[in-house]
């Protein structure tokens, strides 16, 4: 919803407001200060009330971990629950077995399935093609619409099964699962699962005919990685500018801080103080040749030029981490071996660990201590849409300067587009957007 | 929190009218009388013989669309705000001019909410359902707290009355589909139609 507040031409101040930037998860706003054409001042103002996570969360048993962080979203609750049992898990010795560890990236996988396809084509899709919502495309692009739409209900039917219920999912714990899926419920998966793989690949070849604006700053990406496959969740921390430390190092390299305009925490990088980029555009960029062949194949095939700098792109890159999630979807479906026990056995002990997985929307980290009666003594919670905020602040500083002889609504309408690229979920981090504009 | 976000109890939702109706039960379990519509669908799934699909949606948004999906009838159940005294049953058939968008859907994930997926549905060139809200007019949502006493009782008539609110819906060329009526606490005429 754009409304234009004031207009006046001249040397006066003008403001151009954006009451509620749609397609986004949470609320938030944006000021942007301009003189003598010049772009002064871009803050980007989150005004949804604290949450207060790490705090409540301090007194309460190691296992109700995983279900209170699920509730910190509904679109990524896997991504709460894995950072948090990883984490948990380090501060434990617990090393849970391989099948847990594969069902655990069955989960993730599923998590991925449903929120890149509701971002790519009820979010941001109808950005690119002239659209003001989803609904309004959908009446010319049926086709589309209704695809994203199985493609999420498969994301959510496979999450349901392995979680219990499709959102904040309850089978999760420390050590494993409480329940564990048999292998004929997972088989009866797999025609769907076919489908979607090549829904997916159709979905590559729709994304990548969409015209890009041609914008590519120098990001430093960064994200998890492992030697052998595509970040989920484990293990290291890798950057594009050299970073290559484990998870105990993170908050030695990347800091949040508070700042005045913001409910949400901001990050940077704690040498030089400078913003970061995760997400999915971070992951395949340092993590390309791990993607599953089909998926390598399908990116290669886009004619983009990788490693990809240009944000917009993103939304061809979730196409891309679809292709590979419903891929290694149907690999570990295959290979599966039902576990002879659904978690690992252990003796709680006092103990700190920390641990960073791959949501959606980028890398999360969380860190607990807990004591010898396993009840948390603190807890750490540093979500993804945190640490792009400096990030996307940094992007409208340099897009700005480009769009500044359009008309107000259009401006506030280019600043949500290039905010949607981060596909931010405003409500892990603290909810979107009022643009205000002054210029003289 | 055990809740499962959706779930069909595997019986066929058409009655002997042929007329597939679906419960979705809306609500957050752990905020006092918000969580009427999920408890009320726990009820007619213990009791049975609803021929009804009985579903919870402890927090919609796209998944509303799946809901108004296959079903001749959606009756939507959730607590509701008008400052009704506690307890009272609201019937209403939707859209009402009384509930209006923004209250459908503020709180849904990404803003999608019930008026969207209508839009959606519509976009689409898909029949969209006829909808009923069946809305219980709380007295708390106090995070943590019970059900209260007035509310409870709502909990307890609709449970008892349903078959005969489910007959009502069937039989939508009969004159007795609701109009939109309030029943207040004790109200033995509900559901009305009668």
């Amino acid at each position: 919803m754009t409304q234009r507040k004031s207009g006046s031409a001249g040397s006066a101040p003008r403001t151009v407001k954006v009451d509620y930037l749609s397609r986004v998860e949470g609320e938030g706003g944006l000021y942007v200060r301009v003189e003598k054409g010049q772009v002064r001042e871009v803050k980007l103002d989150i005004f949804e009330p604290p949450r207060f996570f790490e705090a409540f969360l301090r007194g309460r048993h190691f296992q109700e971990v995983p279900d209170i962080t699920a509730r910190i979203c509904g679109i990524c609750p896997v991504a709460y629950q894995m950072s948090s049992v990883h984490a948990l898990e380090a501060a434990l010795g617990v090393t849970p077995g391989p099948e847990i560890r594969q069902l655990r990236r069955l989960l993730y996988c599923a998590e991925w399935i449903e929120s890149h396809a509701l971002h790519i084509y009820l979010l941001q899709a109808p950005d690119f093609l002239g659209y003001d919502s989803a609904i309004a495309m959908a009446a010319d692009h049926p086709h589309e619409v209704e695809r994203a739409l199985r493609l999420k209900k498969i994301g959510n039917d496979l999450l349901a099964l392995l979680g219990g219920r499709a959102t904040h999912p309850v089978s999760v714990c420390v050590g494993g699962f409480y329940k564990v899926p048999r292998r004929k419920e997972l088989e009866a998966l797999r025609g769907d699962l076919e489908w979607g793989l090549e829904a997916s690949l159709e979905t590559v070849r729709f994304v990548s005919g969409l015209a890009f604006p041609d914008f590519a700053p120098h990001y430093e990406f960064v994200s998890v990685s492992h030697p052998d496959e595509y970040p989920m969740n484990e293990r290291k921390i890798v950057s594009s500018a050299g970073v290559d430390i484990e998870p105990t190092e993170f908050e030695k390299v990347f800091l949040e801080e508070h700042v005045e305009h913001s409910t949400a925490l901001h990050s940077k990088r704690a040498d030089t103080g400078t913003s970061y980029f995760v997400g999915p555009l971070a992951r395949i960029n340092l993590n390309f040749e791990k993607l599953f062949p089909r998926a390598k194949e399908a990116a290669r095939a886009t004619g983009i030029c990788w490693p990809c700098k240009n944000p917009f792109q993103g939304i061809v890159v979730r196409a891309v981490e679809m292709v590979h999630a419903y891929e290694e979807a149907l690999a570990i479906i295959a290979s599966y071996r039902e576990p002879a026990r659904s978690r690992a056995e252990f003796k709680v002990h006092a103990g700190e660990g920390c641990a960073a997985t791959e949501a959606p929307r980028g890398a999360l980290y969380h860190r607990y201590r807990i004591n010898d009666q396993g009840l948390v003594e603190f807890a750490k919670i540093v979500p993804p849409t945190a640490q792009n905020y400096r990030r996307m602040e940094d992007d409208l500083r340099l897009f700005l300067p480009g769009i500044l002889e359009r008309t107000e609504p259009e401006i506030a309408r280019a600043c949500e587009n290039l905010i949607r690229n981060y596909d931010p979920c405003i409500s892990c981090s603290t909810h979107f957007l009022k643009l205000k504009l002054d210029r003289d | 929190m055990t809740e499962p976000a959706s779930h069909c109890d595997g019986r066929s939702g058409a009655g002997q009218a042929g007329v597939r109706v679906r419960v979705v039960g809306c609500g957050n379990p752990l905020a006092g009388d918000d969580s009427v519509g999920l408890e009320i669908v726990r009820r007619l799934r213990a009791k049975g013989e609803t021929e009804c699909d009985l579903v919870v949606l402890p927090q919609p948004g796209v998944e509303l669309l799946d809901a108004l999906q296959g079903a001749e009838v959606v009756l939507f159940i959730d607590a509701v705000s008008s400052g009704a005294p506690p307890g009272t049953l609201h019937l209403t058939p939707l859209p009402s001019p009384a509930l209006q968008p923004r209250t459908l859907s503020a709180l849904s994930g990404h803003a999608w909410g019930l008026p969207e997926m209508l839009g959606l549905t519509a976009a689409l060139g898909r029949r969209a359902p006829r909808l009923v809200l069946l809305g219980i007019e709380l007295a708390t949502v106090e995070p943590g707290t019970p059900r209260s006493e007035a509310v409870e009782g709502a909990v307890q008539t609709v449970v008892e009355k349903f078959s005969q609110l489910r007959a009502m819906l069937t039989e939508v060329n009969a004159g007795r589909w609701p109009s939109g009526r309030l029943f207040l606490p004790g109200d033995a005429s509900f559901p009305g139609g009668q």
